[in-house]
């Protein structure tokens, strides 16, 4: 007979505590689409250490525990590289910088019409080993790490595979594709029957921001409809709310794409799948990924749709490398850099195994 | 409020048809494209699968309207909104992941590739005869001089990748080519590395 009025009570507290919840997204909505407070993301203290046209290379200050310094390399066009420092005690970026590395970020740029003749060959064999002898100089170290994420993978071991002789300490991939024989959707549309990239290179001379932002939307098209829902749902709790203004920016703001790199980019890895095969020539150089014999981390994501694990893994069997270990992690192509997964589960292996070898 | 097993239930039953929908609207696009009959576009799945989800919508209704209501009732909803959102997902995978999909958008992009040539060409043609008559630069123009720029900055660089091979005055500012490595600051940071290698993790 006592449990009935204990039923109703709470009953009674825990709808006050919804209309409590109700009543704070009501307030909080208001905030968000009237645009206060709009977030401050990349606020690690940094310096500009070099920079190559477009390219930029920062230093991030910070007490160095590690002699090792670390270059990461980022994709290139799609989106800006803050999302690596989002927001403090959430970015990737301070916690390895926290953790004693010294850390520098090859920042691309965002092209104009004026890079539209930029190409991957351009990337891996011109600016890449000028910032990563940059990093060796600035650092007055005799070796480097490299940690390359989503395209910054292939970039980095198209580098290393075609100039063995560069001093690399170790190379980290965080869900950078290298095996393109099965891609998923991406792999699907960006087939030679189905896609013609000459056409569209020759008609646009670049990637327009607007078209690349079409390609990722249609990759998850129910993305819109989950992000809202998941926002209402968290609507009422500031955290959530400050996490989601600083990454909803960031996931809004797309990059312009270089012509001719789209071009080599869709030809040679999606269509020919040249790098896995070991008939990638850059500059003249063969790309040979057997030559990089470094340590070697791989860490891939179990639900990522653009790069999917089983090309990330690859990485694994077709370097000379001893000492390489893959790590697969529940999530998507972002979790792996960007919120609370990431910070619990990716980045503290990734220091550990850093720090061990630096 | 009713326990959580009928809704269970519910979701069970929801994703079960879902994933048959899918499995025949993908079959359905797949044969329309080997009688060569591909769409533009796929077909409206929402005529479709309208004989799915209203029934579903109606259980739903029906089965909350059964008890008293209660706070946990939204938890419920977010979740059959999660799972429906993750239904549909995968719907559109499989759809999109198809031949007669990729086929489809191969051609709407050539058809607005198509419309680009022409609008560029037509804007372009006017708007060059504009500039030109008011003396002012084109945007080729412009281009041309930004790239002639980064010309310039690449020979600079290799002029002082060769200074700097001929072991002549140091013109990158910090460069320190034979700078001794900092000692490491914690002595064990060494020897764990030396370990460490040895010790070569192997998992893949």
């Amino acid at each position: 007979m006592q449990a009935q009025p204990n039923a109703t009570s709470d009953r009674y507290d825990a709808w006050k505590s919804e209309m409590d919840r109700s009543v704070h997204r009501l307030h909080n909505l208001t905030e968000l689409v009237s645009g206060a407070n709009e977030p401050v993301v990349g606020q690690s203290p940094r310096h500009e250490v070099y920079r190559k046209h477009k390219a930029r290379l920062f230093h991030y200050e910070g007490t160095r525990k590690h002699e090792t310094p670390i270059l990461f390399v980022p994709n290139l066009g799609i989106s800006r590289p803050y999302i690596f420092d989002l927001l403090p005690k959430g970015s990737f970026i301070e916690y390895l910088v926290g953790e004693g590395f010294s850390f520098y970020l090859l920042d691309w740029g965002v092209f104009g019409p004026e890079d539209d003749h930029l190409t991957f060959t351009d990337c891996a064999t011109r600016i890449l080993p000028r910032m990563a002898k940059k990093v060796l100089q600035h650092a007055e170290a005799s070796e480097c790490s490299i940690v390359g994420y989503c395209m910054g993978a292939p970039l980095a071991a198209s580098f290393l595979g075609s100039h063995p002789e560069f001093p690399v300490r170790t190379l980290v991939n965080l869900a950078g594709p290298i095996d393109f024989s099965d891609m998923g959707l991406f792999g699907c549309w960006l087939q030679r029957k189905h896609f013609n990239v000459d056409r569209l290179v020759d008609t646009m001379g670049h990637l327009p921001a607007d078209m690349v932002q079409m390609g990722f939307k249609l990759l998850r098209p129910t993305m819109d409809l989950s992000t809202g829902l998941n926002l209402w749902w968290n609507l009422w709790n500031p955290r959530y709310l400050e996490s989601f203004r600083a990454l909803n920016k960031w996931a809004n703001e797309y990059v312009p794409f270089p012509g001719e790199f789209f071009r080599q980019w869709v030809k040679e890895f999606y269509q020919e799948n040249r790098l896995a095969h070991g008939t990638l020539r850059l500059a003249g150089r063969q790309v040979d990924l057997g030559s990089i014999t470094c340590p070697m981390l791989v860490v891939g994501a179990k639900e990522d749709n653009i790069a999917p694990p089983p090309s990330v893994k690859a990485l694994i069997d077709l370097v000379g490398s001893e000492d390489k270990e893959y790590l697969e992690l529940p999530g998507g192509h972002i979790s792996l850099i960007a919120g609370r997964s990431a910070s619990r589960d990716c980045w503290p292996h990734v220091a550990s195994w850093l720090a061990a070898r630096s | 409020m009713p326990d959580s097993a009928p809704s269970e239930d519910l979701f069970a039953l929801w994703r079960k048809q879902m994933e048959a929908s899918t499995e025949a609207w993908s079959k359905a696009v797949e044969q329309m494209a080997s009688q060569g009959q591909a769409p533009m576009s796929p077909p409206d799945p929402t005529v479709f699968w309208r004989q799915f989800t209203d029934p579903g919508a109606s259980t739903w209704a029906s089965f909350q309207s059964a008890g008293p209501v209660d706070p946990d009732v939204l938890k419920q909803w977010k979740r059959f909104l999660d799972d429906w959102i993750a239904a549909w997902t995968k719907a559109l995978e499989q759809a999109m992941g198809t031949d007669a999909f990729g086929e489809a958008l191969g051609k709407t992009l050539d058809q607005f590739l198509t419309l680009q040539d022409k609008t560029q060409e037509a804007v372009q043609g006017s708007s060059k005869a504009t500039l030109d008559a008011l003396g002012l630069p084109s945007k080729d123009q412009i281009i041309g001089l930004s790239r002639q720029l980064m010309d310039l900055e690449d020979r600079l660089e290799s002029l002082e990748d060769q200074i700097g091979a001929l072991g002549g005055p140091k013109t990158a500012a910090p460069a320190k080519k034979k700078a001794p490595r900092k000692p490491s600051k914690s002595k064990s940071s060494g020897v764990g590395q030396k370990k460490v290698k040895k010790r070569g993790t192997k998992r893949s």
